[in-house]
């Protein structure tokens, strides 16, 4: 039976996989032929100063922040999993709800009240 | 493969001398023209779609440039183009952000002039991708999940629970042994132990889901 393989060589298997070879280029002449194939468009005045106060130092590098991942979708899938539970207690409701479901349960109204608000902001600004 | 005319030739010779003579100008040369700081940022984009931003890509090649900048005496034009060098620096600078986040990739210096293993970042690079071809079940093409082996990686992590395949794919774009405990919590809106507990698990479905194909991992 061969050896497990290791986590590291799970993420480079992957790698490869989700990586097209195209954009994975081993040598300069590899960087200088898919970099000739891209070509890529003119960038905006904008974002040539914008980059230009950065390559100089002006305004500091890496203040952007990285892509949040799931982490929004993942918030709504916690209020999902509070709502099942105040379903389930609003199903029966001859038992108390109990104080911290009681306050999720506001903490949820309020948030909901606040992104509807933001949205409708947004709508009107765009 | 496009064959360089000798203007290009001369136009890249151009660059690389005027960066080497310190003439500030052709930082906007290195922004503006094709083939350089756009299609760097093109194929960056495509390269970490999902797990940069448009906006992190436009920093990491401003952070590039920069390093270039700062340590073109450095640059030995023996050893690869300007922008191939410029290439292999901010993909580097890509794998770090994605792995640790801006705070701490910030914190990290760029090695232009050999290390004590006698490596520059293109043999790096040319290294990790000759090591990712050599190993025992890359012996079929992997390229975009064409092969068989790549059809059932693509296959099983489209099993996954988003979160479950979004943790493996990051991992896979930072290299090494992937993104931190901390920026992979703070990125999935968990705490650090959830993040440990949920990698722990995505990499066990993998590997089942890859066993059941006929893949022991």
């Amino acid at each position: 039976m061969p050896a497990r393989h290791s986590d590291k060589e799970l993420n480079e298997l992957i790698y490869r996989v989700i990586v097209p070879k195209g954009l994975r280029p081993t040598t300069p002449e590899d960087i200088d032929a898919m970099l000739d194939a891209i070509g890529g468009s003119a960038p905006s005045e904008e974002s040539v100063q914008r980059m230009l106060r950065k390559i100089r130092g002006e305004v500091p590098i890496g203040t952007g922040s990285v892509a949040e991942g799931l982490g929004d979708r993942l918030a709504v899938a916690d209020d999902a999993n509070i709502s099942e539970e105040a379903l389930a207690l609003y199903r029966n409701r001859n038992d108390d709800i109990p104080p911290e479901i009681k306050e999720k349960l506001k903490d949820m109204e309020e948030r909901a009240m606040e992104e509807g608000e933001e949205a409708d902001q947004g709508d009107t600004d765009a | 493969m496009a064959k360089m005319t000798t203007t290009d030739a001369e136009a890249h010779e151009d660059i690389a001398l005027r960066l080497l003579c310190g003439d500030e100008l052709v930082l906007e040369d290195i922004l503006r023209r094709p083939g350089y700081a756009p299609a760097i940022q093109k194929a960056l984009c495509k390269k970490y779609e999902g797990y940069l931003t448009e906006e992190d890509v436009e920093e990491i090649v401003a952070d590039a440039i920069k390093k270039l900048w700062d340590y073109r005496e450095s640059y030995d034009e023996s050893k690869g183009s300007l922008r191939s060098l410029l290439y292999s620096i901010a993909d580097n600078c890509a794998k770090d952000v994605q792995k640790q986040g801006w705070y701490k990739a910030r914190q990290k210096e760029i090695v232009i002039e050999p290390n004590e293993d006698g490596d520059d970042p293109l043999e790096q690079l040319a290294q990790y991708d000759r090591y990712l071809s050599q190993r025992s079940c890359d012996d079929v093409d992997l390229d975009g999940g064409s092969s068989k082996l790549g059809s059932a990686v693509h296959k099983v992590l489209n099993t996954l629970r988003p979160e479950f395949k979004y943790i493996l794919e990051a991992d896979a774009h930072a290299g090494d042994d992937g993104i931190s405990q901390a920026e992979l919590a703070r990125r999935l809106g968990v705490p650090v132990g959830t993040a440990k507990v949920w990698r722990s698990r995505a990499r066990d479905e993998f590997r089942k889901g890859m066993k059941a194909l006929g893949y022991d991992l």
